[in-house]
């Protein structure tokens, strides 16, 4: 039995066909695996829509708190150890979406650190942050459970 | 116990105190947040933000998520630190996580339930959800 499941190509071969490779992932929905230096160095071309569904099937969510105090609300994220403030919720979670933003545009800028660390386990929510729409981004963290 | 709130000045004097770093963001970029790291032995990464306004002081519940969530230590650590000017012996125990609803739970709490922030205030995700749970099975109010 064959044990290459992904379709393959090498990098040469990749680079002078990338717009059919392109139409193929995004169109076709074929993942390919593209390799360099035989298979040492190794690339996934995914489309948009199967990463999403990839991360929308880790079931993995934002969990969230909420904290009142005198004139203050308070959304934390235990997870990524953010917390937003704000007079009202709606302040608060609005200040969380933007540190949440700040954190992701870090963690993305030095993935090489993050996930030699704890932080690893965040990748999937990083991406799925990352992916949402930025007018969206709050819905995330309002997201209503699966009942499971 | 409602831990007593510093000022976020004391705040980042404690993160000099004990070893954290400050993280810079992409250039231009406006952040209203400045934020810090503490890298533990073993790969555990502590993160923290402080606000630009120095003067102000966390909400004490805010200050309590704070030293459980990033700060990993207690508030008697917390202020021996920033009076001996010694840094935190680490691992350290951190203070029981108080209950608090979930934030999805909480619009429906206050505007369909017609709960007060105050009634919200320790309230379990669990807890929560009976209320949310009873309100949707209730037969609406017709008066």
């Amino acid at each position: 039995m064959d044990d290459v499941l992904f379709f393959q190509t090498g990098f040469t071969e990749a680079k002078r066909h990338l717009s059919d490779l392109m139409t193929g992932v995004v169109h076709e929905h074929r993942p390919v695996q593209v390799n360099r230096h035989g298979e040492k160095e190794q690339m996934f071309l995914l489309a948009r829509r199967e990463l999403e569904d990839l991360l929308e099937l880790t079931g993995q969510r934002f969990e969230t708190r909420v904290f009142f105090d005198d004139g203050e609300v308070s959304v934390s994220l235990p997870a990524f150890s953010l917390i937003g403030a704000g007079e009202t919720f709606d302040a608060a979670v609005e200040d969380l979406v933007d540190l949440l933003r700040q954190y992701c545009a870090q963690y993305l800028r030095r993935l090489d650190f993050y996930r030699q660390t704890d932080r690893r386990a965040l990748l999937p929510l990083v991406f799925l942050f990352a992916l949402t729409p930025a007018a969206r981004q709050g819905d995330l963290l309002l997201k209503v459970p699966a009942r499971g | 116990m409602t831990p007593k709130a510093p000022a976020f000045d004391e705040i980042e004097k404690f993160l000099k105190i004990d070893g954290w770093t400050e993280v810079t963001g992409s250039a231009g970029h406006e952040t209203s947040h400045r934020a810090f790291e503490k890298v533990l032995e073993g790969g555990q990464v502590l993160t923290t933000h402080i606000s630009h306004s120095g003067g102000k002081s966390p909400g004490p519940n805010r200050f309590g998520e704070i030293l459980r969530e990033q700060l990993k230590i207690t508030q008697r650590q917390f202020w021996d630190a920033l009076h001996s000017g010694h840094a935190v012996d680490r691992p350290a125990p951190v203070e029981e996580q108080l209950p608090a609803p979930e934030a999805w739970q909480v619009p429906i709490l206050l505007h369909q339930v017609g709960l007060s922030p105050d009634e919200l205030h320790g309230m379990s995700p669990s807890e929560a959800q009976k209320v949310i749970t009873a309100h949707w099975a209730s037969p609406p109010d017709d008066s």
